[in-house]
This record gives structure tokens, sequence and C-alpha cells, in this order.
């Protein structure tokens, strides 16, 4: 076998590998969709794909929920929650990694503490300070709680992408004439743009897919995120297979959207030529 | 244009002294090198004239006015890194006029002395370019760019050249001379690259472990070494370093044996008794290839011989002494070949054994005995 041969033959058991990998771990996917068009008398069907395919179950659900409403309330929590957490985590970790404020190593080390905490041990706590805000069925109810359980992981990705820029450019910066906002914006959040891309996208998913504080927080029909309308189609005495599963794909549509939107902005090499090296 | 004073300053990191009290002025608009090994605080000393150290004791002063705790735009200065430090996300031209871009300056005015420094230092096909797609000589001028731009009273480069390959820092260099004259602001060049030192310098400041060596004009530290150190780190190859003894002394005149062999009158400025351990430096330069007939030549081996085209560098080990021989003269040498050497007077710096210079004032012109030819 000739080496040309012998490493299109590698390259191609590479790639039938990665298809068969990609298979099993696209299947959940395939299946919530090929749930969610079958009809009632398929539904537990155990095969993968059947037919006739129905629209009726996305019909049953977008006929039975405000969705537009819903989809508002789950867009604002998210989009808002997203926002503080990018700002609040660039900004401890810029303090952290490039400003080196007094005490902030400590901070820093404290809000780690907090990735430790489960949810579930938080949420009764949680529940009754919310209660005391008077914050329960509103969305700074659900946003702040999200943003404050957001943010150590954002701070600990963004911080470590601080660290390893160049700190020239900082210095850079300063004798630029630039202050530590300045810095701060000019510079800083430049350098890190595809960690904050990164940072965007996990914390859309996490709080778009959060359900267990939402349902606590939220009673309220109006007040609804997303996440809470499939729990209508389970109960103890009544299942909707079909429907539950549309609503599932229609919950996971943005967050596919969103990746596709925005993983072009993973620029690569972004700091190729910065300095030598 | 400014004066820089620095008056007994001292910096410590933790419990790491890495500038005890040092003290220096640089005159408006010269050129002043700082130069030294690695890790000998000149790096530190320009970051601190930046603002970017604070001091731990002492004073930066511009202009006479105290500038220790100012800010490096209130002390007037721009930089110019040795890693360039170009924003990566921003093109050429921004690059250039960032500085006046935070300083609020009107963008018409930015764009105009863009366009001047990008003229100057011929980048103005390249203004909408990201740093990546520019070779390494092309980022640095961006960088000395960005630094021009702003007009500083004080223009400080942190071994600029540094990164670049051999043939493209000789263009920078000669580029960078031709700054200086065009800008004539002061400017302070950190580098450990002696060529550099020699060839821009008004003034060069040689530092070893935080503290000044010497301060002088390039050819005052070459034939007037203050000390061994300075002597040993201005001039490439090195300054050879032999030792020997003092027999007599006479009307300021020292009579020197060296280990080597040779005896040497050599006029010195500070008492010696005879039997004083002293070290005779000469230059591989001035180390004569001689005809064997003359009364002064001593006989040696070669030993490695390295030809550079233009020159020979023949090394020699005699007992305990290793000496290089610069020869221009275009004769092959081969190793083993005896040769006949004789080291003028005039040439000869002598040093305590402390290492500080005792030799009277070392002439910069001294006569050469003629080299007839080589004894094989």
């Amino acid at each position: 076998m000739t080496p040309l041969a012998r490493s299109r033959l590698r390259s191609t058991v590479i790639h039938l590998v990665l298809f068969i990998v990609l298979g099993f771990w696209m299947m959940p996917q395939v299946y919530m969709l090929s749930i969610g068009l079958r009809t009632p008398a398929q539904a537990f069907d155990a095969a993968l794909f059947t037919w006739p395919v129905t629209f009726d179950n996305f019909a049953t659900v977008i006929r039975d929920n405000p969705l537009g409403g819903i989809f508002l309330n789950s867009l604002i929590v998210t989009v808002a929650t997203v926002a503080i957490v990018v700002a609040v985590a660039s900004l401890f970790a810029f303090a952290c990694a490039i400003l080196r404020l007094k005490g902030s190593l400590f901070l820093y080390t404290t809000l780690l503490t907090t990735l430790m905490v489960p949810l579930a041990s938080m949420v009764l706590p949680l529940a009754i300070l919310l209660r005391n805000f008077g914050w329960v069925n509103t969305y700074i109810g659900l946003i702040l709680p999200y943003a404050a359980l957001g943010v150590p992981f954002a701070m600990v990705i963004l911080k470590s992408f601080l660290e390893d820029a160049p700190r020239e450019l900082f210095e850079a910066a300063r004798v630029d004439g630039c202050n530590a906002w300045q810095t701060y914006w000019h510079v800083a959040l430049p350098l890190v743009r595809p960690a904050l891309v990164f940072v965007t996208i996990w914390q859309f998913i996490v709080t778009w897919n959060e359900f267990f504080l939402a349902l606590i927080v939220l009673t309220k029909a109006e007040m609804k995120t997303l996440t809470i309308v499939p729990m209508q189609y389970s109960g103890l005495y009544m299942a909707n297979p079909g429907a539950l599963f549309a609503v599932l794909t229609l919950i996971a549509l943005p967050l596919i959207l969103l990746y596709v939107l925005v993983q072009r902005a993973f620029v690569r090499g972004l700091l190729a030529g910065a300095v030598k090296g | 244009m400014a004066t820089l004073s620095i008056d007994k300053i001292t910096k410590a990191f933790g419990s790491v002294m890495v500038i005890p009290e040092l003290s220096l002025t640089v005159p408006d608009g010269e050129f002043c090198v700082l130069v030294g090994p690695s890790g000998c605080g000149k790096s530190t000393l320009l970051r601190i004239i930046a603002g970017l150290e604070p001091v731990n004791s002492g004073r930066i002063l511009v202009d006479g006015v105290d500038m220790s705790d100012a800010e490096p735009p209130e002390r007037g200065v721009a930089m110019v890194f040795q890693s360039y430090a170009l924003y990566p996300h921003m093109d050429v031209g921004r690059n250039i006029g960032f500085g006046l871009e935070i300083a609020r300056t009107p963008s018409a005015e930015i764009a105009e002395r863009v366009r001047r420094a990008a003229d100057k230092l011929r980048l103005s096909s390249y203004l909408r370019r990201r740093p990546r797609e520019l070779s390494g000589g092309q980022r640095q001028r961006v960088a000395i760019g960005r630094a021009i731009t702003r007009k500083p009273k004080l223009f400080l480069l942190d071994e600029p050249l540094s990164n670049l390959d051999a043939a493209l820092r000789v263009g920078m260099r000669i580029e960078i001379a031709r700054l200086k004259a065009e800008l004539a602001s002061t400017m302070i060049y950190v580098t450990h690259d002696q060529v550099e030192a020699m060839t821009l310098a008004d003034r060069i400041v040689v530092m070893d472990g935080g503290r000044i060596e010497q301060v002088g004009t390039p050819l005052e530290l070459y034939h007037r070494p203050a000390n061994l150190f300075v002597a040993g780190f201005i001039g490439s190859p090195a300054m050879n370093f032999l030792k020997g003894r003092v027999a007599t002394v006479q009307d300021k005149q020292a009579t020197v044996r060296l280990v080597l062999g040779p005896t040497l009158d050599i006029p010195v400025s500070k008492p010696l008794e005879p039997g004083d351990e002293v070290i005779l430096g000469i230059r591989p330069e001035h180390v004569l290839l001689s005809a064997e007939e003359h009364p002064d030549v001593h006989v040696v081996k070669a030993g490695v011989v390295e030809l550079l085209g233009s020159d020979t560098f023949i090394h020699v080990r005699d007992g305990e002494e290793n000496l290089v021989i610069r020869d221009s003269s275009g004769r092959v040498a081969r190793a083993g070949d005896r040769i006949a050497i004789s080291l003028p007077t005039s040439a000869c710096h002598l040093f305590d054994k402390t290492g500080h210079r005792i030799s009277e004032n070392a002439p910069t012109r001294w006569e050469p005995i003629p080299a007839k030819a080589r004894i094989n």
C-alpha cells in the first residue's frame, strides 16, 4: 500500500468512527423530533422513524398555550441574565487578572465555592428570600438568582483568558492614556471575544433550559417560561408524549438557531500578530 | 523634548532588591542607551521611567517636575515594547492613532497625524491591515508609529529590535538612527546588543546588578572602560584579560610582568606597589600579529581559528591564560600555527584586583607595529 493510499484509508476510518459516534450522540435529539411528529398510536413504537408523520402535536401545543408570551418571558429572562453574567464576570475577571486589585483573589476564591453548592440545596432559601423581597412571579426573581449562579463559572473562563493575554497590551494601553475602564472596553473585551461568545452561548443554554427554579418562582400562567410548558403533557394520570416532544423540540429550536448564528463569531487566531511569538 | 532626572531611586520586588540607589540625568534631546546583561535592571528602570512600575524611594523628574506618582500620559512618555504590543483587533491606522483617540483629539487631526507617521515609516499602504497580516519589521514600525504620533516628551524603546532576525535588525537599526535625527527627541533605548548601543547612542549607560557601572559616549566606553565589567561588556569579541604583577613603579609608570610572559610599561593614575596583582586588558583587535625579530614579540600557538571572511578570530590558550586575536589582514591562520604577537602598551588597559581602572587615559589612537609576517 502506498503512503498516499494508507493516509486516505486512515482518514476514511477516522471519519467513519466519528460519524458513528455522532450518530449515537444525536440519537436522543432525532428521537425527540421523531416522537413529536408521530400520531398518538405510534408514540411508543420502538422504531426511530415511523410513517406517516403528522404535525398535529405541534398544532396542539401552539393551540393550547400562548406560546408567543411564554417565549417572550423566556427570552427576557435569558437575555437579561446573559447580559448581567457577561458584564459582571468580565469586569470581575478584569479586576482580578489585569488590575490585580487588592482582595480580588479572595473574592474570586470565595465565589468559586458557590460552584460546589447544588442548586437543589439553595432552592428553599432562595424561595423564602424571593418571597420576602416580593419577587415571586417577577422576571427579576429569576434573573438575579440565575445571574448569581452563572457569574462564577463565567468568571473562571474569562479570567483564564485574560491571564493568557499578553500583559504588554494592557501596559501599552496605559501608556496610550487609557484609564481602567477604557482598557477594559477597548483592549480587554475585544481580546477575549472568543471567550465572551462561549460564555454567552453557555449561559444562554443554561438559563433557557432551567426548569427547577422557574417552577418554584413562577406560579402565574402569564409569567411561565418555556421549560414549564412540557409539564402539562406529562402527568400521573395523563400523558401526551407527541405534544411533550413537540414542545421540547420548540424549546430546543432557538438554541440551535443561536449556535448557528454566533458560532461564526469564534474568530480563530484573534491574538495572532499582537505580540511576537 | 524634555530633560529626565532620576534621583536616587530604589526598586525591590518583594525582598529582592533589583535597583539599589540609582541616579541619572538624560539631557533634552539626547539618545541614551541603557545596556547590560539580562537581569541587570535596565528594563525595570525603563518601566519605572514610563510609570509602569512604582519606585520604592526616590524621584523621577521630567523637566524638573516630580512625576514619581504620575501615570504614563502625564509624564509625556511613549513606549515601544519589545513584543510590539499592537492591538490585534485594530488595523494599523487605528493602532497608530489609538493614543490620540483616547486623548479625544479631533478625528481630522488624528487622520493627518496617522498619515504623516505612516508616510515617515513607509506604512501608508498597510493602514487598513491587521497586525497579523504584517511582517515583523512592519509590526515594529507600527509600534514606533504609535509612539511618534503622540509627540511624546520622552521616547522609550525596550529592546525594540530583539525579536527581529539579523538582516531585518540591521535595516531597522538604520531606520531608528534616521528617526533619531528627524525627531530630535529625548530617547531612552534599552538593549543588550552592544552594536545597537554603540551605533545609536549619544551616551551609553552600562548597568549591572541594578547599578550603573559607567556612563559615557560610545567611544569613551570603548577606549576608557571604568572597570573590568564595562571593559568586558563593550566590544565584540570581548576584551582579553591577562593576569600580571607589578614589578616596579617609577614616575607614574608601572612595569607589569604578565603571567603570559611579556613585560610592559604602562602609565598609571593610582599608586601601586611592586608585587601588586593587576589585570591587563587588551582588545582582540589591538593584539598585533608581529614579526619575530621585533623585541616585544611573544610566540604563542593558535588554538581554535574562526574564519569570518572579513576577520579571523584566533583563540590562543597559554597555560591558564586565554587570548583572542582579531586579524583583519586576510591571511589564513590554522589551528596549531605558531604566531608571534605583540601587545602595544598604548592600547592596554590596567585594572587593579578589585576590577577598577588604574591605567592612565588610554589614547584613542595608538601606533600599530607593522605586521610583517606570521611565524610558522
